[in-house]
């Protein structure tokens, strides 16, 4: 039994009873410490019974709250005798049914633990309902009393409450200064940085429109260079953004700062469009005074439109001399091309000719001029021979040393590009190591939880293998019963036997003897003897039998007083009748009471 | 998270310890987030550091940004720290310390991110009255009720009170009230997913 009260008090001690450490048995339970144990028990089991965790001191109400404990396992299908006095006047037993009952309807834990969410979504919903619950538990707040219509909790966590303080997301073109490249910039923009550049929370007209111009600046930065790699319209298909949200984009950006490029493109718009608004004022201002000074007006107009005939014609005017002007630069510049080729064509007749005079001076002396051309060509022949030879000389070792250079050269690139890609590599690799180990910090720290989670179970292990010795002894326990019944039978069997032969020898000696005894006296005084013998041993023989039967006997009325003691039914009877005496007294003193008020 | 290359450059001449000194380098991180935290600027160049404008400035820019880019995309403190020192070349002290003041200053920083945008007004409060409307030009009896209902809202630009005025029936208030629990269950339905 001591087996099964373990699981129980440990069972106990898990719904949150406060068992002491050297309670071992429910031997020890007080009256108190049951009621509390099949309270809590019930109350796991049913949450919202409403059942007292301690016993009032009024012996009336006791009773009720042991009744109504005893209906409340009645309820749950407790099929054994139960009623108040199993839980005040508590015999061990009774007890030890009830407790067994009432754990093994406690809800199990696999049945509370809630599953996880998993995934991103799965975390955001749960994210968004939490966050929900805090600001619906929350209590209300009037609006002066947030923070810029921010309410802070004490974890430092926030929430928006209300639409105060909001912003419109304004933003401006802000300037930063590009230090990485600072040689390609001149003097004058580098002076301009340093000293005169504001920063860039001063550039902003208005506090509010820092965080969407830094925004800006940097979707601006992002999206730049895919502008100018792309044209117009940056390749996105990466990113999955239709491409003419990005156009979409890039014409904001561009009205809201002028990407670079396009300045010049969008103030000529402007300007366009500031004078079209111009004339649409005026005209509208013209229409209203001429109403109130018609004639006035007319001759201003009349005046006006003449000379604005003749700004029309010098406007006409000016636009044929410019085209006239520009023909003319054309042709300019037409005829200095002419002119240039005609002096090429004349420096190279020029030339032709004074080779030409110079073979006409040789012409007379033909013969010995030609020899000694012929001489200083095969001369100069010679020389250019001598002069390659040595070149080639010169040229080779200066040819491999070049290659050798060449050759050292790329293989340095390359080893160096080598380099480069092993070093990204690594840093990849490291980059990919790093987030690892993070995840399996992460893992890790789940499984510790986990891990604290499970060591609850560990007992249910300790608790199957002390099951399983139980079952082994039980094993061994019905072998013994087996031999000890075994031996029985064969002492049945012996005793049988001598039976059996003590009453053929006694009769095979009765039947001697008694055929003696006719003739002897002797022989009738040994038969005697004999007889008196035989039934004296009977007498004894059953003797012990009866003996047998008497111990037997009281072994189980020895098991009956002790079950009828575990009971404790006298100390139970002191109690009861105690509990009776107080009530009594109570109804007694409630009676005095009425009278009195009465 | 992405930064362009101008702010990427800025970042990395913060990163240099060479650019930027130490001290330098603190006064920036303080003055980045009293800029976006309470709205403080840092008037002058020369309170930030005495040399360097055109860095100073540069670096200031860069920080902002990080700092905001960063709050944007709810990003992780170790990632950033990771990403400092791979890629903007940031000794682990500098990285610490401005991991450091983005982990203190997230929430912050964020709360500060939620005043963008536009909103619809917002009901703080409401008053009512109810009229009994005896009779008209055309009927002798009509006999109903009219409520007249005001709602004091919250408008978002201004730090004022305005209010929306509208007439109805009891049926009517009984649809808007019916509308209204339907919100405020379908909101409890979400916090108890």
């Amino acid at each position: 039994m001591e087996e099964v009260d373990n699981i129980i008090i440990h069972s106990l001690r898990q719904v949150g009873c406060d068992i002491e450490e050297d309670v071992d048995s429910l031997k020890h339970f007080s009256t108190e410490l049951i009621i509390e144990a099949a309270v809590r028990c019930l109350d796991v089991i049913h949450p919202g019974l409403g059942l007292p965790h301690s016993l009032p001191d009024s012996m009336s109400a006791r009773f009720r709250v042991g009744a109504s404990i005893a209906q409340a396992c009645k309820n749950l299908g407790y099929s054994g005798d139960i009623g108040y006095q199993t839980f005040l006047y508590s015999g061990e037993t009774d007890i030890r049914r009830v407790f067994v009952f009432l754990i093994e309807k406690l809800p199990k834990e696999s049945e509370k633990s809630i599953v996880e969410p998993i995934g991103r979504i799965g975390l955001l919903e749960k994210a968004v309902s939490e966050t929900v619950k805090k600001q619906l538990t929350s209590p209300w707040l009037p609006r002066y009393c947030r923070r810029r219509g921010i309410r802070w909790h004490d974890d430092g966590t926030w929430s928006r409450e209300g639409c105060g303080h909001h912003q419109p997301f304004i933003s401006c073109n802000l300037d930063v200064p590009k230090t990485a490249n600072s040689k390609e910039l001149s003097q004058a923009w580098r002076e301009y940085y340093v000293h005169h550049l504001p920063l860039v929370t001063e550039q902003v007209s208005n506090r509010h429109q820092l965080l969407p111009s830094l925004i800006t600046l940097n979707a601006k930065g992002l999206l730049t260079p895919l502008q100018q790699a792309h044209g117009v319209t940056p390749n996105w298909e990466t990113s999955g953004i239709s491409q003419q949200l990005t156009e979409c984009i890039t014409r904001s950006l561009d009205g809201c700062s002028g990407a670079p490029g396009k300045e010049s493109t969008l103030t000529a718009l402007h300007i366009q469009d500031n004078d079209k608004n111009r004339r649409k004022e005026t005209n509208s201002r013209f229409v209203l005074s001429e109403k109130l000074q018609f004639t006035k007006r007319r001759e201003k107009e009349e005046e006006m439109q003449l000379a604005r005939e003749e700004m029309e014609r010098l406007k006409q005017c000016l636009d044929s001399l410019q085209l006239d002007v520009n023909k003319l630069t054309v042709k300019l510049s037409q005829i200095t091309e002419e002119k240039s080729h005609e002096e090429r064509a004349l420096r190279i007749k020029e030339e032709e000719q004074t080779v030409k005079k110079r073979t006409y001076d040789l012409l007379p002396d033909a013969d010995s001029n030609l020899s000694a051309l012929q001489a200083s060509v095969e001369s100069s022949a010679q020389t250019l021979v001598v002069l390659a030879a040595q070149w080639e000389k010169h040229r080779a070792p200066l040819l491999a040393q070049y290659r050798d250079a060449r050759e050292h050269n790329s293989n340095k690139a390359s080893e160096s590009q080598k380099k480069v890609d092993a070093l990204r590599n690594l840093r990849e690799k490291s980059r990919e190591l790093g987030e690892e180990v993070r995840h399996k910090e992460q893992l890790h720290s789940q499984l510790v939880t986990e891990y604290e989670k499970v060591t609850k179970d560990i007992n249910r292990s300790a608790y199957t293998r002390r099951i399983m010795e139980i079952i082994g002894n039980i094993a061994k326990q019905k072998e013994d019963i087996d031999k000890v019944l075994k031996d029985t039978k064969e002492l049945q069997k012996e005793i049988n036997n001598l039976t059996g032969q003590l009453d053929r020898s006694f009769t095979v000696a009765d039947e001697l003897i008694f055929q003696d005894a006719k003739r002897d006296e002797t022989a009738r005084k040994a038969y005697k003897l004999l007889a008196t013998l035989h039934s004296d041993c009977s007498d004894l023989v059953q003797m012990v039998e009866e003996t047998g039967a008497t111990v037997r006997e009281i072994r189980d009325l020895e098991e009956q007083i002790e079950t009828e003691s575990a009971k404790n039914v006298g100390a139970n009877l002191d109690r009861i009748s105690a509990d009776l005496h107080q009530m009594k007294q109570e109804s007694a003193a409630l009676t005095a009471q009425l009278n009195a008020k009465s | 998270m992405e930064l362009c290359v101008d702010i990427a450059a800025g970042l990395r001449l913060l990163g240099s310890p060479t650019a930027i000194t130490e001290d330098c380098f603190t006064k920036l991180l303080d003055a980045a987030i009293c800029a976006i935290v309470d709205g403080q600027k840092a008037t002058n160049v020369s309170q930030l550091c005495n040399s360097k404008g055109d860095a100073i400035k540069e670096c200031y820019a860069a920080v902002l940004s990080f700092l905001i880019e960063a709050a944007r995309h709810d990003a992780d403190p170790d990632t950033l720290s990771d990403t400092l020192l791979q890629d903007y070349n940031f000794n682990a002290q500098r990285s610490e310390k401005l991991v450091g003041i983005y982990r203190q200053h997230k929430t912050k920083l964020q709360a500060a991110l939620s005043h963008i945008g536009t909103n619809a007004p917002h009901i703080i409060d409401a008053s009512w009255t109810l009229d009994y409307c005896v009779k008209t030009t055309s009927l002798e009896q009509v006999g109903s009720f009219i409520y007249l209902i005001q709602f004091h809202t919250e408008s978002c630009e201004e730090d004022c009170v305005s209010s929306v005025k509208f007439l109805c029936t009891q049926e009517e208030l009984q649809d808007l009230v019916w509308k209204m629990r339907d919100a405020v269950r379908h909101v409890e339905k979400i916090a108890n997913m």
